[in-house]
């Protein structure tokens, strides 16, 4: 129950014990109070229900022309607190803020602000500060549809805050010949017409709701006939503890606001406008005759026409804004942090030297150690797992699987840390000798890298937790389940991958332990750095199946955006699919992409959900099945089983089962079958299956308590030439996996 | 049984996503009761002070954000141009010792 505020109340308020319920779409006139000098209303009591399939929320206050300072805030999932006595009290009880000194506010939210956002009751509140009686209009657009790209615009004209900041050569009147699909007519038009590519290139590869904007200058920066600076850039500041991120790591502000869903002004309060987000500034005597000499800038848009191997200005200027976009590291020159906090790009980097893959965030870690990495030329490494086994990583194959960052002998400014090593030719690349000739105009391995501080899409839908499969390769697939939770309160979870031989056609399998973050789930490495683990089984060892070490995996599995990724943009018409993701592995030395999906409906599992990974306990560990069940609406249910043994040589072969049943009671009998396929590297390939044995299950009720009656008979052998025979008879089993619920 | 296929086809959804909601349909609602606005004292402070105070009260934190070095240009003897950020003598001197496998 809602209580008087009368210590600070100015006028008697009337608290409303019912909620506003305002629609998921349309719009709500408010009476606005007066309100006096030195005094602010509030209204906490709207809500929001988010219907299901809601991708984005966009919540809008607007104050109808009336220049009356109005804010808004949102609170997820409960009521504001009863206890509010000041303004500070409200603001800091909302999830969401934007509280400029304007009378428009708005918030947007994405995946990336709240992947659970469908289905939460949202709670809106409102403030208006000083002036009399008025009306104001809350307009809410929940939408099916994902935030879109991220509008970048640039400022070819403000040059309040930066001095030596020279707009005149954007609008330079020299004729110019058109080139590389750039039809200007003058200088300064082809000028801003390759600024502006820049910005597209890096604006379809990015997504959010809040305007990133640029201030652009030019300078006179001088030069020989040899060598002269082209451009420089920076972010305008890193912001820490904002909503949607992570606490205590500074992101850079184009990021933040993104996540928060409001403009710097709406997130920092006051009035912010005219500050961009990015700075950047190009050397204006490269068109002179001085400076690199008859070389001058190439401002074609499609790389056609350079024949003077000028530089590239699109390339340039993309390589500088996405260091404002957070490519930037704050380690200093002598390996100290700067400010009580970290940054998010350090906070991917590791000391990997030896191996050990040491966070240079981490407590341990002092300046000297920092300093010793950051000059080690390739023991600097960056840690992020989507980066990591990306195919733009020339490291992704190898056991030390992580992006090789620059790190000269000698510290260099700007060039260490805050670029990858010189010998991947790529668009954050410290020193472009090894790609002279191909300038980047895209992302590549800088998209996930940004993705991993702070510019990740967020994921398309809850993690899936179920068997999914690549319709490109029928016959392979792979089981995620929720297995528990670690010390930090994080679900773990199991990937499971059935699939076959890259160089013959035999089954095998693998498994991957890990968290997910941020919408992508990587498997942890273990002391061997392997994070996708063939077991190999030894009965005569405790534990019987340890990770292969010649098989060194890798494995991430990425719910962000899938559709925007390369592996599902391959012409398949997947729009329909409800669940998708992009399966991103390391093995047997190869780098791969599969765009996978759901094998089976969410709503055909039944009410008694008896899937998922099962094992026969702690004292018979090593093998196990995974169980899908599927209710077919018409009293049958129709079981498929995996089932993950070894062969006689102690190598991981897998065997199925599939069959329908008109009852679940008693024991349930499967004809298990042997599979042979196709190589993990080919499209869809023949499969050819034999008789391999039987399996019979007793299923009493899905528990992970060992002794709830559920019980297995296995007998099967592999008829390959290894040969062997996996025996169980009535043996006790339990489900490894948690219930099944989409996280 | 000779073949049994993983590809559950008929068992994938096809329910396809909703539609896009149509903002020009939104739902005018009646104005709600003035009467339950709470006024709250700013205690002596000007909004903007006020906001400022709820920012800081909240720990956000601020800091001005690194410069990336200038990226300069520079022509090799045989005519390529070659980008970089810092000493492109130093750079050059110390390729890592990294190889795609």
């Amino acid at each position: 129950m809602r209580r008087w505020f009368a210590a600070a109340a100015l006028t008697l308020p009337a608290l409303v014990a019912a909620q506003t319920a305002v629609s998921p779409q349309g719009s709500v006139d408010i009476n606005l109070p007066t309100v006096a000098a030195g005094s602010v209303g509030i209204d906490p009591a709207f809500v929001l229900d988010v219907p299901a399939g809601t991708r984005s929320l966009r919540i809008e206050l607007d104050g109808l022309g009336n220049p009356r300072d109005l804010d808004l805030f949102l609170r997820i999932g409960s009521p504001f607190p009863d206890d509010i006595n000041t303004f500070n009290d409200f603001s800091n009880s909302a999830d969401f803020v934007s509280q400029s000194l304007f009378e428009n506010e708005s918030i947007t939210l994405g995946e990336y602000s709240r992947p659970d956002l469908a289905g939460q009751r949202i709670f809106i509140g409102f403030a208006a500060f000083e002036g009399a009686a008025s009306a104001a209009r809350l307009t809410v657009d929940a939408s099916p549809q994902p935030v879109d790209q991220v509008p970048i615009v640039i400022d070819f004209d403000n040059t309040p805050n930066t001095p030596n900041c020279d707009t005149s050569p954007w609008n330079d009147t020299t004729a110019f010949s058109p080139v590389g699909g750039n039809n200007a007519t003058t200088l300064g038009e082809a000028r801003r017409n390759a600024m502006r590519e820049a910005a597209r290139l890096l604006s379809q590869e990015l997504y959010g709701p809040v305007m990133v904007t640029i201030q652009a200058c030019w300078d006179n920066l001088g030069g020989s006939a040899n060598s002269a600076v082209l451009a420089g850039a920076r972010g305008n500041q890193l912001v820490a503890n904002t909503p949607g991120l992570p606490d205590n790591l500074f992101f850079i502000q184009a990021a933040v606001t993104r996540r928060a869903g409001t403009s710097l002004s709406g997130l920092l309060g006051g009035d912010q406008t005219g500050t961009p987000d990015i700075f950047i500034e190009f050397n204006a005597d490269i068109d002179g005759s001085t400076a690199l000499g008859s070389r001058v800038f190439y401002y074609g848009l499609n790389g056609a026409g350079n024949t003077n191997n000028d530089s590239d200005f699109v390339s340039v200027a993309l390589h500088e804004i996405t260091h404002g976009m957070g490519f930037v590291s704050t380690i200093n020159g002598d390996g100290s942090l700067t400010g009580s906090l970290p940054d998010v790009f350090t906070a991917n980097l590791i000391d990997n030297r030896n191996g050990e893959a040491i966070s240079l965030i981490d407590s341990t870690v002092g300046d000297d150690q920092r300093l010793d990495t950051i000059t080690s030329v390739s023991g600097l490494q960056w840690s992020g797992p989507e980066s990591s086994i990306s195919e733009r990583n020339l490291q992704a194959t190898s056991s030390d699987a992580y992006v090789v960052m620059n790190a000269p002998l000698t510290y260099q400014p700007g060039s260490s840390v805050s670029h990858v090593a010189q010998n991947y030719c790529e668009l954050m690349t410290a020193n472009t000798s090894v790609c002279v000739d191909s300038p980047f105009r895209q992302l590549a391995l800088s998209r996930p890298m940004l993705n991993e501080v702070g510019w990740a899409p967020g994921p398309d839908r809850p993690v899936y937790v179920g068997l999914m499969f690549d319709r490109s390769r029928n016959g392979h697939g792979f089981e995620l389940t929720l297995g528990g939770q670690d010390a930090d309160g994080n679900d773990v979870y199991v990937l499971t991958f059935y699939s076959f031989e890259t160089l013959g056609r035999a089954p095998e399998w693998f498994q991957a332990i890990g968290t997910v973050e941020n919408g992508v789930f990587s498997g942890q490495r273990n002391a061997d750095r392997i994070g996708f683990a063939q077991f190999l089984f030894d009965d005569a060892r405790t534990p019987p199946q340890q990770a292969n070490p010649d098989e060194p995996g890798q494995v991430v599995l990425n719910f962000n955006r899938p559709e925007t990724l390369a592996a599902c943009n391959d012409g398949v018409d997947r729009s329909g699919v409800a669940n998708l993701a992009v399966l991103q592995f390391v093995l047997s030395g190869q780098v791969d992409e599969w765009c996978v999906e759901a094998l089976t409906l969410l709503s055909s599992r039944p009410a008694s959900d008896f899937g998922g990974l099962w094992f026969a306990g702690q004292e018979d560990q090593g093998w196990g099945f995974t169980l899908e069940n599927i209710d077919n609406g018409d009293a049958t249910t129709t079981l498929f089983v995996l089932l993950y043994v070894y062969a006689a040589d102690g190598t991981p072969v897998w065997f199925f089962g599939l069959e329908t049943f008109s009852s679940l009671a008693g024991p349930l009998e499967f004809e298990m079958f042997q599979r042979t396929g196709f190589p993990r590297l080919a499209v869809n390939g023949n499969l050819e299956d034999e008789v391999a044995g039987s399996m019979s299950l007793t299923l009493a009720q899905p528990s992970m308590d060992l002794s709830a009656g559920n019980r297995a008979t296995v007998n099967v052998t592999y008829q390959g030439a290894e040969g062997g025979d996996w025996v169980r008879a009535d043996v006790p089993i339990q489900r490894l996996s948690l219930e099944r619920t989409d996280r | 049984m000779t073949y049994l296929p993983l590809y559950l086809a008929t068992l994938i959804s096809s329910a396809a996503a909703p539609a896009k909601s149509d903002v020009n349909d939104a739902v005018k609602m009646p104005a709600p009761d003035s009467s339950r606005w709470i006024v709250l004292s700013l205690e002596g402070k000007t909004p903007a002070q006020a906001k400022s105070q709820a920012v800081a009260a909240a720990r956000v934190q601020v800091k001005p954000a690194p410069a990336s070095p200038p990226l300069v240009a520079t022509i090799t003897p045989e005519g390529a141009v070659v980008l970089h950020h810092g000493d492109a003598q130093v750079e050059a001197q110390i390729k890592p010792d990294v190889k795609p496998e």
